[in-house]
């Protein structure tokens, strides 16, 4: 380590002429340097530890740590002045250390999803990573064994019905929409909303059907491939990649819709998983380019604003308007770009009033497997980002992020607001109102 | 090492000490990017901490240097001979904000742009503003004596550090300085510390004044065909009673630069863009706006704008703020010298820098604070191309030369460091260098605090831009 520093080994030939110049700037919104201080949980930091394992170095202990402790929220690179691509090089870093050895990145829980399950159906990956670990938590708490936070949370929320209910993939609405030919539009579920808020994506196909437009859900789609992705097992990510491709291929749908920012941000990053040139990457792109949040498509559709101004009157009439807090998940801020289309969707429905946060666009810490392994550090960062969200009392926090609503629900629990705070899609608030009006 | 290391656990607790290869190598570097690798990075959180470490350093002749974020220009915070690097960022409470008397009592580590967001939440102002103020330390801030745009109206760090408690490299703690607006109650160690980049004592607490923070800032932009027209309006501004909050200006080559990044429609023919913001109450500061355009335009200027909200004053600033991404483009790395001449000698200065770059046909940038002369100088560059990275050391040099020659001086709020150390002889003198290094000795006689810091080792162990 005492070598001084060598040119990056991971980023891609295109890029590089870009390296970190240690100037600091990512240090001022890295949410976990933010709560530990430490250099090392610094982009620049990271960043520095890469380039000194160069292309043959192998990855100690103590590194493997450091690497998990990486939301991948992506707001180092945001600001970046050199336009370093830090996400990727952290992200090929996990890839060369973990991926084919096949060793854990994030801890034990992903471990037991990734590696020692064969991935089926069932067998989830992010979403799923919860659940399986709540599955497994569950003999320990019937053999008195200490469950700890947040699975102990979990186990009492009524916000994972999807542990016992049937996955949105099996209703029989979902079921239906997967034989339909005509849809010009498919939704790609992802594992949250298949199996922990089922709502959001009924939520998707109810407002889509008053639109007037027909939904596909293909039956053969599969995890997005994120969480393998960033725990450094490429080749698991390429295999979902493939299955996702030739499914949705299949489908002939124009558009492909969906309503978790970190599904959508990784199938537009579908391509980096494939060498450029390759027939493979041909098809991501062409996947990539098909897909849409679903909140940024909705705004776009001239039915929509009609649909609720419709019920407005009579939904506001004698109904006290609800103080909004819409929370940017990072994957839709900063990897896609999307900030206004979720608040012009959010203004258009009747009773809300959409409530501006301080320190808009700050990580709720979540972060996928880092919730799990590195929970305080999670928590921390929740906390700041809990402040931000009381300073403007809301009855309402909206996010269309599958990870960013399990860490609000948290988040609403530890302050005992259990009662005075819900925390929803923004979907879904939008079924609620459209419901509201009939009746 | 290993032995101290487990004396030093007993005080610090051993969560707060490491010599994994891997947490050295993240603190071996600062935004000078240079690599040198520390024996053990230590994390205190009290005096008591630093003091305890400081006493056993002395006693063992070990190497010490503080850190804060690690974002100087210059190299001030990391080990270039090894040692303990005592990093400071868990000094991070704001003790108190007095607001009767106008002043803070503040922990070294914490973050200059939270400290600042906290006084200003209750009307108040602490006017340093390096570019850096989102993540650098106060406590980093003191020891370089940060600069920043507002340094025209309101001064630098130092004028606005009361007083401070230190821990000596001898480990004993002391406190300098005041808590009232005036004193002069011996030497001003408080004066000498600040600015002296942690090579006398480690600062625990600073004691800094604070300002009723203005009701509003106007920002104007001028824009003019040639430089020397931007650099009288400058001096004319400066005579005529209205101090404005910054004046910063962005020549030719920044505006082709940064227009080629950000396509905005930035005036790439003109010869020079100033920026200028003045604030205090909304009356006042209209006044001073519409004065200030008066002299720009009678100057010559052939547009000046008056931004009419803070929307249109962020897009004012947003070209200045997008120079530094905007030079990546030309080499993926930065020497960046921070030269301050008197300031009706911009354009002679930035006319010598233009005639040096078309000698060199380096990639050469400059823009800086008009208002008091402090001009950054930036050449863009590949450093593994040996051959660049030698003629951009002789193109420094000659820098340097032209500076003094000008009456400037080679730092305006980066600091010496070991980036600066060879060129320290080209603006003091023997005797000043000399008393210098006996006031060193006063506060370390073993020379164990941050060795290797503004006066160059022999042997050239910290030669220029060359790791």
């Amino acid at each position: 380590m005492r070598t001084p520093g060598v040119p990056l080994r991971f980023m891609d030939d295109k890029d590089d002429a870009k390296s970190c110049v240690r100037c600091g700037r990512c240090m001022a919104v890295c949410p976990v340097y933010g709560t530990t201080l430490r250099e090392y949980d610094a982009p620049r930091g990271r960043l520095a530890l890469l380039e000194n394992l160069g292309r043959s170095g192998s990855g100690s202990k103590r590194l493997k740590e450091i690497l998990s402790r990486c939301l991948l929220c992506g707001a180092c690179g945001e600001v970046c002045a050199a336009g370093v691509d830090t996400v990727s090089i952290l992200q090929a870093g996990r890839s060369r250390l973990f991926g084919d050895r096949g060793g854990p990145i994030t801890g034990d829980v992903i471990a037991r999803s990734e590696w020692e399950t064969a991935l089926s159906k069932k067998v989830v990956t992010k979403g799923g990573t919860l659940l399986q670990a709540l599955i497994c938590r569950r003999i320990p708490e019937a053999s008195g064994l200490h469950l700890r936070f947040p699975l102990r949370f979990f186990i009492k929320r009524q916000t994972v019905p999807g542990l016992s209910e049937i996955p949105f993939m099996e209703e029989p609405k979902a079921r239906k929409a997967a034989e339909s030919e005509s849809a010009r539009v498919g939704l790609f579920v992802g594992c949250g909303a298949n199996y922990i808020f089922p709502e959001s994506a009924r939520a998707l196909v109810h407002i889509l059907g008053r639109l007037g437009l027909s939904v596909a859900v293909p039956a053969e789609q599969e995890c997005c491939g994120l969480p393998a992705y960033v725990s450094g097992n490429t080749p698991r990510a390429q295999a979902l990649a493939r299955k996702n491709i030739e499914t949705f291929e299949t489908a002939g749908v124009d558009t492909i819709l969906t309503v978790c920012a970190s599904c959508g941000a990784h199938l537009q990053g579908l391509p980096h998983l494939f060498v450029e040139g390759s027939s493979w990457h041909g098809r991501a792109q062409a996947v990539a380019e098909k897909h849409r949040d679903a909140m940024a498509f909705l705004v776009e559709q001239t039915g929509l604003s009609s649909l609720f101004r419709a019920s407005r009157a009579e939904i506001e009439k004698g109904r006290p308007i609800r103080r909004v807090a819409y929370h940017d998940p990072c994957h839709l801020r900063i990897t896609q770009g999307i900030t206004d289309a979720p608040r012009r969707f959010l203004e258009m429905l009747p009773g809300v009033k959409l409530m501006e946060t301080p320190h808009e666009g700050r990580c709720c810490g979540h972060g996928g497997g880092f919730n799990l392994t590195h929970f305080d550090v999670s928590m921390d960062i929740l906390e700041k980002r809990m402040a931000d969200l009381r300073q403007v009392s809301p009855e309402l926090i909206v996010t269309g992020c599958t990870g960013c609503l399990l860490q609000f629900i948290e988040g609403v629990s530890r302050l005992g607001l259990e009662g005075a705070v819900r925390v929803l899609h923004p979907l879904v608030l939008a079924q609620q109102t459209l419901s509201q009006e009939r009746g | 090492m290993k032995a101290l290391a487990a004396k030093i656990e007993k005080i610090v607790g051993k969560a707060n000490v490491s010599s994994a290869p891997e947490d050295l190598a993240c603190y071996a570097y600062d935004a000078a990017n240079r690599n040198y690798c520390p024996e053990l990075v230590v994390f205190p959180q009290k005096t008591e901490h630093v003091a305890g470490v400081m006493e056993l350093a002395h006693t063992h002749g070990v190497l010490v240097v503080p850190r804060g974020a690690g974002t100087g220009m210059t190299g001030g915070a990391v080990a270039v001979h090894g040692g303990i690097v005592l990093v400071m960022t868990r000094f991070n409470r704001i003790l108190t904000v007095d607001r009767l008397n106008l002043v803070a009592e503040v922990e070294p580590g914490v973050i200059t742009g939270r400290f600042q967001e906290v006084v200003e939440a209750q009307g108040l102002f602490y006017p340093p503003d390096p570019s850096s103020a989102a993540y650098s330390t106060l406590g980093g801030n003191v020891a370089e004596c940060a600069g920043g745009p507002s340094a025209v109206k309101y001064g630098v760090t130092r004028d606005y550090v009361l007083g401070l408690e230190v821990v000596l490299p001898t480990g004993e703690v002391i406190s300098t300085g005041v808590s009232t607006a005036k004193g002069v109650v011996g030497y001003d160690l408080t004066r000498l510390i600040v600015g002296s980049e942690g090579t006398l004592g480690i600062i625990t607490k600073v004691v800094v004044r604070l300002l009723p923070l203005p009701a509003v800032v106007r920002t104007l932009c001028a824009v003019f065909d040639r430089l020397e027209d931007a650099a009288e309006s400058v001096s004319e501004i400066m005579c005529s009673g209205v101090i404005p909050r910054t004046v910063e200006y962005m020549d030719r080559a920044a505006l082709e630069c940064t227009e080629a990044y950000l396509h905005v429609g930035l005036p790439t023919d003109a010869g020079a863009m100033l920026l200028i913001d003045v604030d205090g109450s909304p009356e006042g500061a209209d006044a001073a706006a519409g004065h200030i355009r008066g002299i720009c335009r009678a100057k010559g200027a052939r547009e000046v704008t008056i931004a009419d909200s803070e929307q249109a004053a962020a897009d004012l600033w947003k070209a200045r703020k997008a120079i530094s991404p905007a030079l990546f483009r030309f080499g993926p790395h930065k020497i960046n010298e921070d030269i301050v001449v008197p300031r009706s000698r911009i354009p002679e200065m930035v006319g010598w820098i233009d005639e040096l770059r078309k000698r060199t046909g380096l990639q050469m940038v400059t823009f800086g604070h008009a208002g008091d002369g402090n001009i950054h100088f930036n050449i863009m560059l590949d450093r593994n191309d040996r051959a660049v990275l030698e003629k951009a050391e002789k193109a420094v040099e000659a820098l340097f030369r032209q500076t003094i020659k000008l009456g400037g001086t080679l730092s305006g709020e980066h600091g010496v460091g070991i980036t600066k150390a060879p060129y320290l002889a080209m603006e003091l003198g023997e005797e000043e260098i000399a008393l210098m290094k006996r006031i060193k000795a006063a506060f370390d006689p073993k020379g164990i605090l941050n060795p290797g810091k503004i006066f160059a080792d022999p042997g050239g162990a910290t030669s220029l831009h060359g790791r």
